[in-house]
């Protein structure tokens, strides 16, 4: 499987933050969930790949070009959706199709008005008056209107409730059907990568935490509950990489479930949602 | 090219739509209250100046650089099309009402054309400097800081010729203006302004392709 960005130890530094050391792929045909808190390089890491943050150190490829020939020459093939930067909002998604035209040699006039009917977006109207699920609409279908082969997505649902991020999750799903498509999509709203991701890659404080399948992680996490009486044995064999402690319990997030079940079969041990792995990472640090 | 003329069309349309009728009345009636209509041509490039600070600003609110960049448009493209704004403004704007104001001076008030057109070059030649070398400002310092840079860039061209007026006699003492070799001085000032043209062009196509959003 040939990979649509390849990220070998970026490295950018900034006054007051870094990205160190990251490393992660996006398969063809893969959605990559790109989690962590806010700040926690997410958004750099993906102006590193496009080429308007300029990294330090380490080696960035995407559909085989470096960021600095994807800027100077950006592809057609990629779609972008970043938290900002967007038309000035006194246009009207007839005057976005119409400028998109003349940038894009792939622009599909009738792709995107049949997005704008099936999503109800009116044509007419200067987008300034739109709410924000039919704004964020607006820049997805914009986005996928030029038939890139990968999405990058920059936070694209947060905000939006939970019918409008159901629409999009679905025609990322969509976008996908097609093997030599792939989607980046950073974003905290986790109940949504659980559902149409493949991948999740973590990054906290700058750092990648993991990258690995969203099936092997769900079977690597797990959340054990136990009191502060049974800990002292279970930590013996439990991969703790975060504590939570109750009034009368200790939850640990540890990653080798399989092992940890198999010897604390009476232990209350639970899968880790994306969201437990997130918090235990970035509270609950021992 | 024409897709980013075509997208600061869209976006300042709203604006100065209704505006640039009521400009044109208002300036009309105070050039012919003034009974210098010069004055309409020299306010209505004065807009055409807002309109090209204007499409910076609306660029700036919605972070249109930084996304642009993210699209196969390239820098020259993108920086080319306001600098065409800027000209167009300018020369095309200016051109028409500078015709009118010549139509005007000569049937209403009797003042000669020459005298109409000299005024209409020389805000231009200004205007188009000022605009030219604020092109690279803009893009290295963003969009309000350029503004004020800008307003700046006005005010040094204007003091320099009053400056000049008044020390003539001590600087160029015995030669007086109509002596002066006009023809030259115009080729000469043609020649700088294309040179200046290229050269800010080209450095802003270098900030913006470099830049980090």
């Amino acid at each position: 499987m040939e990979n649509a960005i390849e990220i070998r130890g970026l490295n950018k530094q900034y006054k007051d933050f870094a990205l160190k050391d990251v490393t992660f792929n996006v398969p063809e045909g893969a959605i990559v969930g790109f989690i962590g808190e806010n700040g926690a390089g997410k958004t750099t890491t993906i102006k590193s790949i496009l080429g308007i943050a300029h990294a330090d150190g380490g080696e960035v490829s995407i559909l085989g070009s470096t960021p600095e020939q994807q800027r100077r020459n950006a592809s057609e093939d990629v779609g972008v959706v970043m938290d900002t930067g967007f038309f000035f909002e006194m246009l009207r998604p007839a005057d976005i199709s119409n400028v998109c035209a003349r940038m894009y040699h792939n622009w599909d006039r009738g792709l995107f008005q049949e997005y704008c009917r099936r999503f109800d977006i009116p044509m007419k109207k200067p987008y300034k008056d739109f709410s924000k699920g039919m704004r964020v609409k607006l820049r997805i279908i914009t986005a996928l209107s030029h038939h890139p082969k990968l999405l990058i997505l920059d936070e694209p649902t947060s905000g939006l409730d939970p019918v409008v991020r159901s629409d999009m999750l679905d025609l990322f799903l969509d976008f996908i059907q097609d093997e030599r498509h792939s989607i980046l999509l950073s974003s905290h709203i986790t109940s949504d990568l659980e559902k149409i991701a493949d991948y999740i890659v973590f990054i906290h404080e700058g750092r990648i935490v993991f990258s690995m399948s969203k099936d092997d992680m769900l079977q690597q996490f797990a959340v054990l509950k136990c009191s502060k009486e049974q800990l002292p044995e279970i930590m013996e064999v439990a991969g703790a990489v975060g504590r939570r402690d109750t009034k009368f319990d200790v939850e640990i997030l540890v990653d080798n479930a399989t092992e940890v079940r198999a010897a604390f079969p009476s232990v209350l041990c639970e899968s880790a949602s994306i969201d437990d792995i997130m918090t235990f990472f970035a509270k609950g640090e021992q | 090219m024409l897709g980013m003329l075509l997208k600061d069309y869209y976006s300042l349309r709203s604006y100065f739509k209704k505006q640039i009728f009521l400009m044109i009345v208002l300036y009309l009636i105070l050039a012919l209250a003034l009974q210098n209509m010069s004055f309409f041509s020299t306010m209505m490039m004065m807009y055409a100046m807002m309109i090209y600070m204007s499409a910076f600003s609306v660029d700036a609110s919605s972070c249109w650089d930084a996304y642009a960049c993210t699209t196969p448009v390239k820098p020259v493209s993108v920086v080319g099309a306001r600098g065409l704004l800027l000209l167009i403004g300018i020369w095309g704007l200016g051109s028409v009402t500078a015709l009118i104001s010549m139509c005007g001076d000569v049937l209403l008030f009797g003042n000669p054309a020459t005298e109409t057109l000299g005024v209409f070059l020389a805000v231009a030649v200004v205007y188009t400097f000022v605009g030219i070398i604020s092109l690279p400002i803009f893009y290295k310092i963003g969009a309000e800081r350029g503004r004020m840079a800008m307003t700046i860039l006005f005010i040094v061209p204007f003091v320099a010729v009053i400056w000049v007026g008044s020390m003539w006699d001590t600087l160029f003492g015995g030669i007086s203006w109509e002596s002066l070799n006009w023809p030259l001085i115009v080729l000469i000032t043609l020649l700088v302004m294309v040179v200046l043209c290229v050269v800010s062009f080209l450095l802003a196509v270098r900030i913006y392709r470099t830049k980090e959003y």
